[in-house]
């Protein structure tokens, strides 16, 4: 029963994160966090810190950790796989079928229509993730220097968790 | 092993890499499938690819999976399809199955939570960069804008699947973007 769950929720994501992976989250946190609680509010956040330290896309890290976490070995592939399935579906039919359907002014409109629509529920988790993330002033000083190295340029987003994450072991390690 | 498949096992493997070697989400895996299909395997034209990209980014799930099935599809039909899904899955799947493995026993350890709680404040900053650096093209007039306020002020209020905001976000379009 889970299975057909874990399935079905991220068949959902699958198909309604128009705008790549970073558009499924809020997808995600519904899903795993607020309706099944599969995840805590927190361990939502430690597997988007994990996401970035891995390899791949963001989405597909997600289905397989909360599959796993869920269900094991099997979970996570039902996850994963229920996430690409849309993917392999819908590029398969506009490939055979609909290769203009961009041109087509409804399917236009539409698409153009999304972009509110992502940047809104992006903006949502943002929110979310200011809120859940930030603890204290060290945490607050620790994401605004971040933040601003990473604006200009100055480090990328794997060794700015990484030194994060040190930083944080020598703060809150020793009290 | 038969040419065909041979030179199926081999973009299997190349794609394999692809997503074994890019950190930091789909969108870094683009320009090295562009840089191993178009310029050095030269299976798939620049025009195609810019093709399979734009399509890619119409359809709804990872920008990553959908541009690998999109060019297995053009490059060699169903079977190419499913292999590149795959090879583009299974770096990730493996990495966080291990990871995911040895995380869920740890994190209750003082250390790793003292880690954690450094690592995910500046989480905070990666993903509101990357949320600003999307709205900054996504939003390109003041339509884009008004509406994004309203979208997010009813998403807040209501609390409202994220679902019906995508299809709410589109039915507008219908009506304003035709």
């Amino acid at each position: 029963m889970t299975y057909l769950l874990l399935f079905l929720a991220f068949l959902r994501v699958g198909f309604f994160s128009f705008g790549g992976g970073l558009a499924a989250l809020p997808l995600i946190e519904r899903e795993i966090v607020d309706t099944y609680r599969w995840l805590s509010k927190p361990e939502f956040l430690e597997l988007l810190a994990l996401s970035q330290l891995t390899p791949g896309p963001i989405a597909i890290n997600a289905a397989t950790f909360t599959g796993f976490k869920v269900g094991g070995m099997l979970g996570a592939f039902v996850a994963t796989g229920a996430f690409c399935l849309p993917s392999v579906l819908l590029t398969l039919l506009v490939v055979t079928f609909l290769s203009r359907f961009r041109e087509n002014p409804y399917v236009a409109g539409f698409l153009r229509g999304l972009r509110p629509a992502l940047l809104a529920l992006l903006l949502r988790v943002a929110l979310s993730v200011i809120q859940d993330g930030i603890h204290d002033w060290f945490g607050l000083l620790l994401s605004i220097t971040g933040g601003a190295l990473l604006f200009f340029g100055k480090i990328e987003e794997i060794p700015l968790l990484l030194l994060g994450g040190i930083l944080g072991l020598l703060w809150y390690g020793w009290r | 092993m038969p040419e065909r498949h041979r030179h199926t096992f081999l973009l299997f493997l190349t794609f394999l890499k692809i997503g074994a070697f890019t950190w930091g989400g789909g969108y870094a895996m683009i320009p090295l499938i562009r840089r191993e299909l178009v310029e050095k395997q030269k299976v798939l034209s620049e025009d195609a690819f810019l093709e399979a990209l734009s399509i890619a980014q119409s359809l709804p799930g990872a920008l990553a999976v959908n541009t690998a099935s999109l060019v297995g599809l053009m490059i060699g039909g169903v079977t190419l399809q499913l292999a590149f899904v795959l090879a583009t899955a299974l770096p990730s799947f493996f990495s966080i199955v291990v990871l995911a493995f040895f995380f869920l026993r740890f994190r209750e350890l003082p250390l790793i939570q003292a880690f954690f709680r450094g690592a995910l404040a500046v989480v905070v900053s990666v993903i509101v960069l990357a949320v600003w650096q999307i709205g900054r093209k996504a939003a390109e007039d003041s339509v884009d804008l008004v509406l994004t306020v309203v979208l997010l002020g009813f998403l807040l209020v209501t609390g409202i699947h994220p679902l019906f905001v995508v299809l709410l976000g589109g039915g507008l379009g219908l009506f304003l973007r035709r």
